[in-house]
Order: C-alpha cells, then structure tokens, then sequence
C-alpha cells in the first residue's frame, strides 16, 4: 500500500454500515487508501459498491442509521472519525471539500446562489467582511466561467441550467480553497457536451490551484481522461489500486478485466470474453472474496478467504491472490 | 409588483368563481329545508292575509331562481336581510310592533367573539407547533422524542368533543380552576376574559396543534435527509445555521398550508366546543338557527364560512408560493 | 409485519375487543341497558354497576357496551361505501384522464370548500335526521376524500406498461379498473378505509352529540355524553364511561392507521436517510 508521510489524506481499514428497514448492511469493508498530495485519484465501481460512502468517510460525516465497525481517517496528523462535529465543521469547507452527485438538489432551494457562496466565505472567515465577500463571488463566479456573474448571483438554483448550478458549486469550493477536494459523479447528471466543459474546468483549476482530487464515478473514459492515479471498488472492498495507464494496460483484477472489457470500444472488436456476468446481491456476500460468484478464474479456495490487497507490480495492488493465474490465461 | 399581480389576481377571481358557486349551492341547500317560516313566526296571526304579506315581504312568492339572484345581490351589497325569529323589542322608529333584527347585527358580534378565541388558539398552536415539530424531527434519534411524538399522535386522534368534556371534568369541576361558561359578552376584563376563553381555547389547540405537528416533523425530516442540507453540513456550516437558514425555510410551506387549513377549521367547525362551553361563537349561533329554521341567518353564516375557507385557501396557497420560489412561476 | 412497533399491536388489540363487544355486547351486558331504576340513579361506580348508573337509574356500563354497536357499525358501513365508490370513480378518473377528470376535480374541490359540519347539518334537516341519512352523508362527503386519495395514487399506475397492454388487448374500462389497477392501489384503498372509519365514528358522535343522529334512548356514546354533561359535577362517571369508549376506539383506529400505512410503505420511512 502506499503510504508516505506526506499523503493528503490515509484511510484506514474502514468499515461502515448501514441501517435498511431495521436490518445491518455492510456499506465498506476494511478500506485502506491514500491520496497524494496534488494527485488525482480516481475511485471507480459499479453503482451501490460503495464509492460514494467513502467519500463521505473523508468528511467523518456520519449518516443518519449508519454505524462504524472500524477505520482510521488520517489527515493532518489527526483521525477525523474521531473528531467531535465542531472540531470537524473547521476543516469541513476550508481544507476538505465535498462537490455531491447531483448539482440541482445540492444547492439550497430557498436560498438565491450568490448568498449561498457568500455564506460560506463568511463562515469561514474567509474574508473580513460582507462586501469583500460579494465582491470575491463575482471574481469566483468569472473565474468558473458563469456569464454576467452579477446577475447570476441574484438567480435562485432552480432558475439555472444544470451546468451552471454545478459551476456554483465548483465556485463554492474554489472559494474555499481546500487541500482536497471530493468529487461525487460530478458529470453524470449533466449532458456529454457539459460533461467536457466541466472537465475542462476541473483540470485547469486543478493546475491552478494544485488541489488533490478525489473523483469518484463509474465513467472509465473519464477516468481515464482525468486521474492519475485509479482505486476500484467492489461490493465494498477495495480490488485494485494502480496508476491509469498501468491499470488499463494489465489489469489485474478479473472485476476490473470484466469492467474495462465493458467499455464499448471504437478500434477494438468487442469479443466478449471477459464481460461481467452475474448481480451483485448485497444481501448474498460470501465469505470470502466478494467477487467470487461472477469471477471467471475463481477456485473453491476463492470462496472461503477473503482477499486484501498484495503488490502485482510497481506502485500496482490488487485484492486476488490468483492474479499471476489470470495473467497467464489472459496473455 | 408586476409578478404580484400574476401571482394574485387569477387566484382571487378563481376565489371569487368558487365563492359564487358556493352560494348556489348553499342557497339550494337552505331551500329545501322543510317547514314554513311564515306560519311559524307569526303564530297566532297567521291568518291567510298576514301570511301572503309576508311572503310577499320576503320574496317568498317568487320562483327560486329569481330569489336566488335577489338573495345574492342582496347580499354581496352588505345586505343580509332580517332575522326571521329574532325579534327586538319595539323601538321608538315602530312602536307597539315587533321588529326583525338585521342579521349582520346578529352574525357579526357572534363572529367576533369565534375570531377572539381563534386568535388565542393559534397563539397557544402555533408556537406549540413549531416548537414540537422541529424538536421531534431534529432529535429524532432520541427517545424522549419519540416519546413526543407518540403523546402528539394521541393528542390529534382524540374528538376535540371528548377532550373539552375530560377538560371540564378535570378542571372545572374537580379543580375548580376555570369557569363552566365561557360568556365572553359578560366578561369585565381582558384578563377575565382570557380566563374564560382558556379551556375552550386550550382544547381547540390540542386538536390544532397535533396536526401542525404531524406535518412539520414529516416535512421537515424529509428535508433534513435531503441533498443540500447535507451539503450544507458538509460545507462545514454549524448545526443551527443548517437548521435555521437550510432546513427550515424549505420545510414550513407544507406546515404553513395546514395551520391556514386549520385557522379555517376554528372558524368553523368548532361547533362542539362552543356547545361544551356554552361559548357565544358563529358555531353555536348557526346551530341555533337551523333548529329554528331562521333562513337568512343560516344563509348569512354558510356564506360566511365558506368565504372564510376560501380566503384562507388563497392564502395558503400565495404565502407558499412566497416561501418557495420554484411556484411563483405558476 | 416483524418491524412494528408494540403501539401497532396494542391497538390492533383494542379494536379486536371493541369489534368483539360491537358483535356479542347485546349477549353479555349485565343489565338491559334500556330498563330504569336497574339500581338508584346517580349511583356512583361499585362492583354492581361497573361504570355507575345515569339519572335514570340505568347501568351505564350496559349502555356502553350496547352502545358500540351503534357506533361501531353505521361507522364502517359509511367509510366502506366512500371506500367503494370512491375508489371505483378514483381509478376511473385516474385511467381515463378526459375532460370528466378535470372537471370532477374541480367538484371535488368545490365541496371540499363546504364547511363540512354546517351542511351536513343543514343536509339532515332537510332529509331528516336518523341514522340512514347520517350514514349516506357522511359517506358522500368522504367519497370525495377518498376519490382524491385513490386517483393520485391509480395515477401512478396507470403509466404502468401492463396497463397499457391491457388496454391495446381490447379490455373494457372496467375490466381494466377492477384487473390491474385495483390490486396495485389497493392498500392505498385500505388504509383509507381505516382512516375514513375513524373520522366517521369521531363525526357520527359529534352528530349525536349536537342531537342530530341518535335520538335517545338509544345508548348511542355521543349522546350519551351530551345527556352525561347536564349533570357533570354530579355524576361524572356518566360522561366517562362512553367518553373514554369513544376516545380508546378513536385512537386505536388513528394509531392502527399509521402504523398500517408504515408498514404498507406509505408514509415516508423516517431512518431511511436520502
């Protein structure tokens, strides 16, 4: 694992559940990961495999009918997990920052969007004062590329098109200015012409302002577009983590085989060898690896032990101690 | 100013349409009551002649329709005819006759008072609520609010005929603490007459206040789950501020209708309370009336009522349309 | 049914017995709730008259009993009619969305902006007021309640594919209403049922209360109360006896409601998050 002093941000063998209908489901399981500083790291999985909670980990935000099992948050010599709400409200907002899913239900719907980003600026004492504050939005507002920001910061959310309300929120984080900024699927509730727009914005604010990334989504062509660095996810535990290009290049992990292979390619006959077969059922996990019922090279072993992550090459885990196997079969 | 029009004006001639439908309705209604005012009133003078006069009187030989249209010009000009059973005593303008009391003399002073004690209801309910439905829903985890809960649930299904007895039970006549009677019109102070309004007032809340509640805890837990509250949480904002200027604002237009709908329902329906209390309101005197068959009376209050509703109605419905400014488009 | 909460299986239990009483109570009453000076008037609750007797001497507790059925039953034979005949004109309304569905919503609201208590009233005098009129009122003003409950949730419904199949199949309306939509909103159906049950028994002794449905001396509770109330100081139990009848049947029909329409998934489950 990697796992210098100077990461951003470490996680530690988390786990987490959830409360269904009075009945525990494990969201997470044992979940270790680190983002360096100024690196984009990409989490990607299927939908329900919980991305989308670990990102929320990073802010010890604790949903309601959620319980904890275990797991360590490192970030800035503390454990966020056990830190008390106001110690966290100082470092939720101004070092960590959370850009949700769906940019037309995150912004408040009573409030018009210039105030929304002058309270922020205003709680963190980012500036000294309200004018200072609405003069900074304008800046923010231009710099995210909304068009006449004055009239923008009257607009109430729903008056704005999804584009612009995930600018917005983009423009709440810039305002903040964190070391570490989370990406929940910032572009799939957008169309695939926004999409771009705001990926091009991401990067160059990315080079701007050196921030540390961590993009969670499904889409391997962003991801691949975007990040530096990639940790897949299944049914909860972590599968493979590897630099972009080395993951795409060998992937190791027959999950993320059976992903990439599900990738609709241009040059590449899709011959359907290594596609993804089978459900996930969050109710039937085995005991061992998550991943053995659909795994095309699992063995009776596979279904006992559970897997963790063991170095397949430079900088390159992955959670299967058959990967030397699936290499060979899949030279 | 320009969208105040937009927003207002269709709604208030929808008001107006409805009002006027409404008044049809009612007038049939009254129509049909059995029994002949004229040989009841006059009693002993009810000799052919006196009875024809007085038919002709009060248009009562005319056809339906044609008393219907003079009824409602009538009455949208402010006026509502004459009490059929309430006499005064002769006056110095007709002495040695009985004269009829105009019904606005009977209806309004009566509507007064149903307003005073609405007033009180809602200054007890309306606190009461907010406080009861942000406290449940915020410490939803806790036990003591599911506690709370439970008491507000039970609160609400009682009959509001039932708790005004038990209330008189418990506190007039084993404690002793408020009057029997609620004789607002006799009352000397305001104190005295705070007094006297408690336990109507108090059992009228119970009713109001647990409905209030039902509504501000459910909307407001589904904005607490919701996007941007969390958002606003993980923007690094302080618990009370999210509540405050996140939640609350987006969960009180649900609750803002129902205390409308509920204003209305004092207004009107209160019926039992004021029979309970033997309290001088709109409610007792309209009972009064249809036993009595006094037609212009129960015109007059129907239509009263009813316009009441819909006014609220209308409220209701541009204060959330104020709150929320995804329906001022409408 | 295994995530109810205890107040669910209470009150289930309470409306067992008040159904119970409501059927046998006739059987079982100690004392002909009819027949005076069963003790001495005004006596106060003991071990012969369990809750007391009235000023005319008859056994309260008897009164009570016998009384449920008069409560009980034109209560759910009112709410069961608006439950049937609102349902049938909800679905077709909500199935068939012509010019007849906008224009019933607009009666429905119209009548909706009544107020309810006074025309009622009004109603009664005019038919007369004994408990067949109550009950066929009452049934109409809720029909209303319960076209609008059911047609929103048939709404729902009717985009459903399988509906659309039925129809390009040839089915006739009804069949259609009755085969697929009905089984699809029928808890939505039921748990209106049980709500409109409750407030009918709330409005139908708020009725005899004021005098207008039961005529004495039939040992009808709101009646009861409203006679019980003269001589409140006096002999409070009269008053008590049917007051707590009526407020334990209110309740639990309330309280069965809600915990019937959670577990059905009806109302908003409160720990699920987002």
């Amino acid at each position: 694992m990697i796992s210098s002093n100077e990461s951003i941000v470490r996680v530690e063998d988390f786990t987490v559940d959830y409360l269904d209908r009075r009945k525990w489901i494990n969201i997470a399981n044992r979940i270790s990961f680190a983002i360096e500083p100024g690196e984009t790291l990409g989490l990607a999985g299927e939908s329900g495999c919980g991305k989308s909670t670990m990102g929320f980990s990073l802010f010890g935000y604790r949903r309601p009918g959620s319980r904890v099992r275990s797991g360590r948050v490192h970030f800035e010599g503390l454990d966020l997990l056990k830190l008390s709400e106001r110690e966290l409200r100082s470092i939720r907002g101004p070092k960590i920052f959370m850009v949700p899913q769906n940019p037309a239900s995150t912004l408040t719907p009573s409030m018009r969007v210039g105030r929304q980003v002058v309270e922020t600026l205003m709680n963190h004492k980012i500036v000294a004062n309200r004018k200072e504050a609405e003069a900074k939005t304008l800046q923010i507002f231009e710099q995210v590329g909304l068009p006449r920001p004055d009239d923008v910061f009257r607009r109430y959310p729903h008056e704005l098109s999804g584009g612009q309300q995930q600018r917005v929120v983009i423009a709440i984080a810039l305002a903040c200015q964190p070391k570490l900024v989370v990406m929940d699927e910032p572009t799939t509730a957008l169309d695939v012409t926004t999409q771009a727009r705001i990926l091009r914005l991401l990067d160059s604010l990315k080079v701007d302002y050196g921030m540390s990334v961590l993009f969670i989504t499904h889409n391997l062509g962003v991801l691949a577009q975007i990040c530096d660095r990639v940790a897949v996810m299944y049914a909860g535990e972590m599968a493979e983590v590897a630099p972009t290009a080395e993951l795409f290049k060998n992937p190791r992990h027959p999950y993320t085989r059976g992903l990439i292979a599900a990738v609709p390619q241009l040059n590449r006959r899709n011959d359907g060898k290594e596609k993804l077969e089978g459900l996930l059922r969050r109710g039937e996990l085995p005991n061992g690896c998550r991943f053995a019922p659909r795994c095309r090279y699992s063995d009776p072993k596979c279904f006992s032990e559970s897997q963790t992550l063991t170095a397949v090459g430079q900088d390159h885990q992955a959670a299967c101690w058959r990967w030397q196997h699936v290499k060979e079969a899949t030279r | 100013m320009r969208f105040a029009l937009r927003l207002i004006l269709p709604r208030i001639v929808l008001a107006a349409l409805t009002l006027a439908a409404i008044s049809v309705i009612i007038f049939t209604l009254v129509e049909l009551l059995p029994g002949d005012a004229a040989t009841r009133v006059l009693g002993r003078n009810a000799t052919a002649e006196n009875v024809e006069v007085w038919r002709k009187r009060f248009n009562l030989d005319r056809p339906p329709v044609t008393r219907y249209l003079l009824w409602a010009r009538d009455f949208a000009r402010g006026d509502w005819g004459v009490s059929l059973v309430s006499a005064q005593v002769a006056s110095a303008g007709n002495p040695g006759g009985k004269t009829m009391r105009p019904v606005a003399d009977l209806v309004l002073p009566r509507l007064k008072n149903t307003l005073i004690l609405t007033l009180y209801v809602m200054a007890i309910s309306i606190p009461a609520s907010l406080f009861l439905g942000i406290v449940t829903a915020v410490f939803r985890e806790r036990r003591f609010a599911t506690w709370l809960s439970g008491l507000v649930l039970f609160g609400v299904s009682m009959p509001d005929y039932v708790i005004g007895v038990l209330m008189l039970l418990v506190f007039t006549v084993s404690l002793g603490w408020f009057p029997a009677l609620a004789l607002i019109d006799q009352a000397t102070s305001v104190a005295e007459m705070v007094h006297m309004l408690t336990m109507p007032a108090v059992t009228l809340a119970i009713a109001v206040t647990g409905v209030s509640v039902r509504m501000m805890q459910g909307s407001l837990l589904q904005v607490l789950d919701s996007d941007y509250v969390r958002f606003a949480t993980l923007k690094g904002l302080s618990k009370t501020r999210t509540l405050l200027v996140h939640a609350l604002p987006n969960a009180l237009g649900p609750a803002i209708r129902v205390t409308v709908l509920s204003l209305v329902w004092l207004i009107g329906g209160v019926v039992y309370v004021e029979v309970i209390f033997t309290f001088p309101g709109l409610g007792m005197l309209l009972l009064n009336s249809l036993k009595l068959l006094d037609t212009p009376v129960i015109l007059a209050g129907t239509m009263l009522l009813s316009a009441f509703l819909i006014l609220a109605n209308l409220a209701a419905d541009i204060l959330a349309a104020v709150l929320n400014p995804k329906l001022r488009k409408q | 049914m295994a995530n109810q909460t205890p107040t669910f299986f209470i009150m289930t239990f309470v409306l067992v017995i008040h159904v119970i009483v409501a059927l046998t109570g006739v059987w079982w009453a100690p004392y002909d709730p009819f027949a005076m000076l069963s003790g001495k008037p005004f006596d106060p609750p003991s071990w012969a008259h369990w809750f007391g007797t009235d000023n005319l001497g008859r056994d309260v507790f008897s009164r009570v009993v016998y009384g449920e059925r008069f409560v009980l039953f034109p209560a759910l034979m009112a709410s069961g009619l608006a439950a049937v005949l609102g349902s049938a004109i909800g679905i077709i309304l909500a199935y068939k969305r012509s010019w007849a569905d906008l224009m019933g919503m607009r009666v429905v609201d119209l009548i909706l902006c009544l107020p309810s208590l006074i025309v009622i009233l009004i109603v009664l005098s005019v038919l007369g007021s004994n408990t067949v009129v109550m009950i066929l009122v009452i049934a109409f003003f809720f029909t209303w309640i319960v076209v609008q409950t059911v047609r929103s949730a048939a709404l729902s419904v009717v985009t459903e594919d399988f509906v659309t199949k039925a129809t390009l199949r040839g089915e006739s309306a009804w069949s259609v209403a009755f085969r697929e939509i009905l089984p699809n909103v029928a808890s939505t159906v039921f748990v209106e049922f049980t709500l409109r049950t409750g407030y009918a028994v709330f409005f139908m002794g708020a009725l005899s209360f004021l005098g207008y449905a039961a005529k004495p001396p039939t040992p009808e509770w709101g009646l009861m109360i409203n006679e019980g109330r003269a001589v409140i100081s006096a002999a409070p139990w009269m008053v008590l006896g049917p007051a707590l009848a009526l407020a334990s049947l209110v309740v639990a029909l309330g309280l069965f409601t809600e915990g019937l329409s959670e577990t059905l998934g009806l109302t908003s489950q409160r720990q699920r998050a987002k």
